[in-house]
């Protein structure tokens, strides 16, 4: 694949890029993108292989239209989508979950742990779970937007450059995604008093005998 | 004018509290290590190799083809036209008689025949000594051994992948049907150079179909042969989700 000029608009303006370079610019902003459209740790190193076999195949078609990073996201979001849809991957997400809880869940649960007491931490990681499940319950494009500005504190600026929209757009999209946020979150919330009934019906069940 | 950035939720006193104490007080998303970093974009360096590679083999398969062509034409040319054709010889020149029949092929014989086949017998060499399919070649005939090339590695490549890709894209619905496909491909190209992305979908494809003893032997062997290779990580985590479990006992 030849090196693809990048046109004006672009950080990279003037810059030749081709799929070396872009690797070695790029891999931290693929990386954090990943990780904002829920790919877990445990996935996060194949996922990027898979972007940038991806950017490989198309840097081609990139046609400067849009920010090289503008590409990346739209290009991590595709990637993180097939990578949700796979059943293997619901079936591998469990199988970490219950194996290597740390990993599944993310860094935060550790910080949380090192610095509270036992209770705190385990509250913490209960949170973390909690949250975890709620933005899985979230589409992707949504769930990104929502991640960046509340969870990472990516200001609004920024995202509207990173997504090449006017910044009126990042506050309407933001407006909706907080919405969805909260209905995911009655959604689990719900979820989890049903099991918790579920159980306890089972246990007074179990003690009835 | 420029609008105030929004308030985040998790300091927003107006939003509720169980809504605060979800988005927590930490950052999410954690950066990549350094050591991360240089193995991914290592892995990517070497994944890009590969293709890199073909693009030169094309680029060889297209010279020897070319060279191929003149001398065979220049054999024929040798054969059919007689020896000592004035007309020939002048036809070379920018002959003026056009109407002469022999005129027709006077450049093939200009050139010796004796130094193109030395460049082309050299590069048919180095190109038919790629790996090649142990079936699905026709029987070469008498009439075309002589233009025969055995197929080269580009041609090995573009079909391995695609064998593959039928079987990925079979392998949510029908993994029986993957399965098939990826053995036909491990028939046709036992050391091929996709050998391992094989190995990997068969893995899933006998994972899906219960047959996870099947599925670990053929992991493990991958194990054994990708020690230091890309996808060692990825073997091992297929290994783990493998793990006999209790519901497995019921398998045959």
């Amino acid at each position: 694949m030849p090196p693809v000029r990048i046109p004006g608009g672009d950080p990279d303006e003037g810059r030749q890029v081709d799929v070396v370079s872009i690797p070695a610019d790029h891999a931290d902003f693929v990386y954090l993108s990943l990780q904002r459209f829920g790919v877990r740790p445990a996935d996060l190193e194949d996922l990027l292989q898979e972007v940038f076999i991806v950017v490989h195949r198309r840097l081609g078609t990139f046609d400067g239209s849009s920010k090289m990073r503008t590409w990346l996201f739209g290009i991590c979001m595709r990637v993180a989508a097939g990578h949700r849809r796979r059943a293997f991957h619901r079936y591998e997400q469990q199988a970490s979950r219950s194996s290597d809880e740390q990993d599944a869940i993310g860094p935060l649960q550790s910080a949380a742990a090192d610095t509270a007491s036992p209770e705190e931490a385990a509250m913490a990681a209960q949170q973390r779970a909690r949250l975890l499940a709620i933005l899985d319950a979230m589409d992707l494009e949504p769930r990104g937007l929502f991640v960046m500005f509340e969870l990472d504190e990516v200001p609004c600026e920024e995202i509207a450059e990173l997504l090449g929209v006017p910044i009126g757009t990042v506050y309407s999209r933001l407006h909706a995604a907080r919405k969805a946020f909260q209905a995911a979150t009655q959604r689990v919330l719900a979820r989890e008093s049903s099991r918790s009934a579920a159980a306890a019906t089972r246990a007074r069940r179990g003690g009835a005998r | 004018m420029r609008e105030r950035e929004p308030v985040r939720m998790r300091s927003d006193e107006s939003t509720p509290a169980e809504l605060r104490g979800l988005v927590g007080s930490s950052r999410w998303s954690r950066p990549m290590s350094a050591e991360t970093r240089a193995r991914s974009v290592a892995r990517v360096e070497r994944l890009v190799a590969v293709p890199a590679a073909a693009g030169l083999l094309l680029w060889l398969k297209g010279v020897a083809i070319a060279a191929s062509v003149g001398v065979v034409a220049g054999v024929v040319a040798a054969y059919t036209l007689p020896s000592h054709t004035p007309a020939s010889a002048n036809a070379g020149l920018g002959s003026t008689a056009p109407s002469q029949p022999a005129a027709r092929a006077p450049r093939v014989t200009e050139s010796p025949t004796t130094t193109p086949p030395t460049v082309t017998s050299a590069l048919a060499t180095t190109i038919g000594s790629a790996p090649a399919p142990r079936k699905r070649l026709s029987p070469p005939s008498s009439a075309t051994k002589p233009t025969s090339i055995e197929p080269p590695l580009e041609d090995s490549l573009a079909r391995e992948a695609a064998m593959l890709e039928e079987a990925r894209s079979a392998l949510d619905r029908a993994p029986a049907e993957a399965l098939a496909r990826l053995d036909e491909h491990a028939a046709d190209f036992p050391t091929g150079a996709l050998a391992p992305e094989r190995e990997l979908l068969a893995i899933e494809a006998l994972r899906r179909l219960g047959r996870f003893a099947d599925a670990r032997r053929r992991g493990e062997a991958l194990l054994a042969s990708s020690r230091g290779g890309l996808y060692e990580d990825r073997v091992r985590k297929t290994l783990l989700l493998l793990e006999p479990r209790p519901s497995e006992s019921a398998q045959p």
